[in-house]
């Protein structure tokens, strides 16, 4: 366990993404947290425009000194899928920003992912929160840092799906992806819907984010009202569920979250199920288990840890 | 000259390949690639700078790539190229050094930086092309052709009785490259039982004067073991060979698909050879240019006259 006074150091690979934003921010906002980069990826939106929106929040959340490396374009071996129907065209639809004035550094992400891992003490995460093709791109071309991730906290998967009735939208988009990197042996701690349909926007919460009155919270507030009237048309939720923050909270504070050690994998040639995550909750598999799959989110440690986060962003 | 980056997986046939390139006029040899197939890669690298020792070859860069396929546990081909993959030459520590950059990104910048599109010949599994292609797809806008050596018809494999080794080795990395839109023309398995020297032939290599005819009649002189039959098909020459001149080859550009989910049919190249029919305009299927035969005569030929040169 790290000391209290030792920041964790991560690595936020992301395709922004209106819960993107959100966990970026909150992992700007906590003095527990150094970024040591960001990484794009396609998924919400085509690669291009989540590198423009990771930039825009960083200037947001004053992460000048950041590196934002922007990495794999497609999938490993589908055809690319985004979300426009869920984050607009822009892939982050909602708050009017300008176009960011910090740039992309030159490294592609999958390079930067390499570097940064083989230069370490072995004590950087990962947290993707978006479909896993620079962090399986980069174990095939570096197998040596599978050896020097000190955990991978994933936002994806789930024991139901929500692109597809058996699959949540990360994993769905490059399953293969994400078979590599479930079965690299690497810590793994999984954030899936289970979990993430717990860390629900609703109008109090709403209310109190707003209520920090700084460029961050109007930005986030912004964010939610957007994604909101989407998730509300597409899925009929009345309050959208913010799935990226939630691995940056148990990164922060991993108590946030109860989580069960368990055996997941992931279908990559079903027909009907491409993309699912099979968490086998009663072991009957006898496999080895190799994920800590978050069940349950203490909500009120979670929307603190937000609200605290947008109060340093000033 | 035609700029060129050769891809191996040195390798018997790799080598003599590589033999050729270096001894014509025609190729301008930018680099080599290494990759795991034949062998793992740290001795395909091992062996490559060997057979540049061997025959005193000017500095020519040579890139470590790809450790494993893409997504499939290794298999390699010890049983046909040694246990070293060098046949029977023991391979010592080189005096030459590979580039520091990994082969894949060897790959992007070499291409990129050309003048003039570049041609790949791709001699071992297609590993290093997919993630090349994959990590920067713009390298595509100045690669001028793709030359493989792989594939085979339908009841023509080798590896296994549908499925040429270097398909079979990684068909997803192979599924990448057929579908990424580049001109490909593929030299399979069934063609390279057509590029074999006769016994006169071979001895008269052996008697070259240029050093590299007599490397490459060792090697063939060893896969005659190997194979136990005098007919040897020497695959990778045949590649080279076809880049320098196509007329070597008789190719039909066909639809083509990679078996990437099969458990018996794995790695099976899926060439679609029936005859008299018309693509539907939406067919997705990428067209590749097939060559299922090699002339022998004019493939012994131009072998004999790039290996047999007075020494320079």
């Amino acid at each position: 366990m790290l000391s209290t006074n030792q920041k964790r150091k991560v690595i936020i690979d992301c395709d922004p993404g209106h819960d993107d934003a959100i966990a970026i921010l909150l992992a700007a906002g906590n003095p527990n947290i150094e970024i040591v980069a960001i990484t794009t990826v396609a998924g919400n939106a085509e690669v291009e425009k989540t590198s423009v929106n990771a930039l825009k929040v960083c200037e947001i959340a004053g992460l000048h000194d950041v590196p934002v490396a922007r990495g794999a374009g497609q999938p490993l071996f589908r055809e690319r899928l985004t979300a426009p129907d869920i984050h607009g065209e822009s892939g982050m639809d909602g708050p009017q920003l300008p176009a960011p004035s910090k740039q992309l550094v030159e490294e592609h992400a999958v390079d930067l992912i390499i570097r940064k891992v083989l230069a370490s003490d072995g004590d950087i995460t990962l947290i993707p929160v978006g479909p896993l093709t620079n962090i399986a791109m980069a174990m095939i071309r570096e197998p040596r840092i599978k050896s020097k991730i000190a955990e991978i906290v994933i936002m994806g998967g789930g024991m139901f799906g929500n692109t597809t009735p058996a699959a949540e939208f990360n994993i769905y988009v490059d399953a293969e992806a994400a078979k590599i990197v479930f079965e690299s042996g690497v810590p793994i701690t999984m954030m899936g819907l289970d979990l993430t349909h717990q860390a629900l926007a609703t109008p109090d919460v709403i209310k109190t984010l707003s209520a920090v009155n700084n460029k961050a919270s109007t930005f986030v507030v912004e964010l939610l009202q957007f994604f909101g009237k989407t998730y509300l048309e597409k899925f009929g939720f009345p309050h959208p569920p913010i799935h990226d923050a939630c691995a940056v909270a148990y990164c922060i504070d991993p108590s946030v979250v109860e989580t069960k050690r368990l055996r997941v994998d992931v279908e990559t040639k079903g027909e009907l199920t491409y993309g699912m995550t099979l968490v086998d909750l009663y072991g009957v598999t006898g496999r080895e288990p190799n994920v800590n799959v978050a069940l349950k989110l203490d909500q009120e440690k979670f929307w603190d840890m937000i609200k605290r986060s947008l109060e340093q962003l000033s | 000259m035609k700029p060129v980056i050769i891809d191996v997986d040195t390798g018997v046939d790799d080598a003599i390949a590589i033999l050729l390139a270096l001894r014509s006029q025609e190729l301008n040899v930018l680099g080599i690639t290494t990759v795991s197939g034949n062998v793992e890669v740290d001795l395909a690298t091992k062996n490559t700078l060997a057979l540049l020792d061997l025959i005193d070859a000017e500095e020519i860069p040579v890139a470590r790539g790809m450790d494993a396929p893409l997504i499939r546990p290794l298999v390699t081909a010890k049983h046909v190229h040694g246990s070293h993959g060098l046949g029977e030459y023991k391979v010592g520590a080189s005096t030459r050094s590979i580039v520091q950059e990994h082969g894949v990104d060897f790959l992007i910048r070499t291409i990129k930086e050309s003048a003039e599109p570049v041609t790949l010949i791709l001699l071992g599994p297609l590993t290093n092309m997919a993630m090349a292609l994959k990590k920067d797809p713009a390298i595509k806008e100045n690669i001028d052709e793709l030359i493989i050596m792989g594939g085979a018809d339908a009841a023509g494999g080798n590896e296994t009785p549908v499925a040429e080794f270097n398909i079979y080795v990684d068909p997803e990395a192979a599924q990448i490259v057929f579908e990424s839109g580049l001109p490909i023309t593929l030299v399979t398995w069934d063609a390279t039982l057509h590029a074999w020297l006769t016994k006169n032939e071979v001895e008269r290599l052996a008697s070259s004067k240029d050093k590299a005819g007599k490397v490459a009649a060792k090697l063939i002189g060893f896969l005659g073991k190997v194979f136990h039959r005098e007919q040897v098909p020497l695959c990778d020459p045949s590649a080279i060979l076809a880049a320098l001149d196509r007329s070597i080859i008789e190719a039909k550009q066909l639809p083509i698909q990679v078996e990437t989910e099969g458990r018996i049919t794995r790695g099976m190249t899926v060439i679609d050879t029936r005859p008299n029919r018309t693509a539907a305009p939406d067919d997705p299927r990428p067209r590749v240019h097939v060559a299922f035969k090699v002339d022998r005569e004019k493939f012994s030929r131009l072998l004999m006259q790039l290996l047999t040169q007075s020494a320079e």
